[in-house]
């Protein structure tokens, strides 16, 4: 992946990695207009000290989970208002991580519960692999563990949800 | 085993995350390309303008300076105002500095800063009527003489 330099403007990056970046941000953010908060803040934030980052990719996932988990813990102290939390309650009920047709609907809400219900340190690995077009090794150097490490926790997510998801559906 | 998982992996892979809004795309560009400039330009802008207004002040409120040995102006006699000290920076030039670079800048304020300390040393001597001296005149009339008193 090209580092970002002024002649390749945030533009590229974000539209390579904003879907990726707002499905990474919902693990710690409660609906879909948090994580796009989230995202921007990180984005601004990895943009502004891009030139000391050595994966802009993986700077921008870390810059990203930061802000998401920054936002969730100020979230809890804050407890927003009550219309605001039903809204997202009901959000949280109905993910919609994905986009999906009428006919895949069903299957892909229940990937996304079962996406939701893995480890975290596994989720995010699987999301930034799968969605967010890392490589190990970038994930490795964006959560800061080693890249054999990161590979056995996509493996067990992987093989968490082939035995939670309903075998015939996998196809 | 491995089948099944590519087969999921692929299953997974397909699946398409929500975009993001217009929105979002447009409050980042409003973030990055705002602050990024103004980041770039306002310290130097900041310290252009403390120094321009130091130095406004300092021009503004400075007493006319006046002679120590009788306290008078040193307006001339005549009335005529003296001659500016040419070793000086004026104001004009600070200005014309800061709308070059930086660097020039630079150079300006260590001119100022030389003239500053060469001028107090050619004001140092003291004159014939001051009553501080540091050592007798006389000594200065004459070669030191380092012979041994025979």
């Amino acid at each position: 992946m090209a580092a970002p330099t002024d002649s390749d403007p945030w533009q590229d990056l974000f539209d390579r990695h904003a879907a990726g970046l707002i499905l990474f941000a919902r693990q710690w953010c409660r609906s879909h207009a948090d994580a796009e908060d989230a995202v921007q803040e990180g984005f601004v934030r990895c943009w502004k000290s891009r030139a000391s980052a050595e994966d802009p990719a993986a700077y921008l996932f870390t810059c990203v989970k930061h802000a998401a988990m920054d936002q969730s813990r100020g979230e809890s102290r804050r407890q927003r208002r009550a219309e605001q939390a039903a809204a997202r309650r009901n959000e949280c009920d109905n993910p919609s991580f994905f986009e999906a047709s009428e006919n895949d609907r069903e299957r892909t809400v229940m990937i996304e519960r079962h996406l939701a219900a893995l480890p975290a340190e596994q989720r995010e690995v699987l999301v930034m692999k799968l969605w967010g077009g890392l490589t190990f090794a970038q994930i490795a150097s964006a959560v800061e563990t080693p890249a054999n490490t990161v590979a056995s926790r996509y493996r067990y997510g992987l093989e968490a949800l082939r035995r939670s998801l309903p075998r015939e559906q996998v196809s | 085993m491995i089948e099944s998982l590519d087969e999921l992996e692929r299953e997974l892979m397909a699946l398409k995350p929500r975009p993001a809004s217009a929105q979002l795309g447009q409050r980042i560009e409003a973030e990055i390309g705002a602050p990024i400039t103004l980041g770039r330009w306002y310290a130097p802008l900041a310290v252009a303008a403390s120094i321009a207004v130091a130095a406004l002040l300092l021009t503004l409120f400075t007493p006319a300076p006046t002679d120590r040995t009788n306290g008078t102006s040193t307006l001339h006699a005549n009335g005529s105002i003296p001659a500016i000290d040419s070793t000086v920076p004026t104001l004009i030039a600070y200005h014309r500095a800061l709308a070059q670079s930086e660097a020039d800048l630079a150079a300006l304020l260590d001119a100022h800063a030389a003239a500053s300390h060469a001028q107090p040393a050619s004001n140092a001597a003291p004159s014939p009527e001051s009553p501080l001296r540091w050592r007798d005149d006389s000594m200065l009339d004459q070669p030191p003489n380092h012979e041994k008193p025979t």
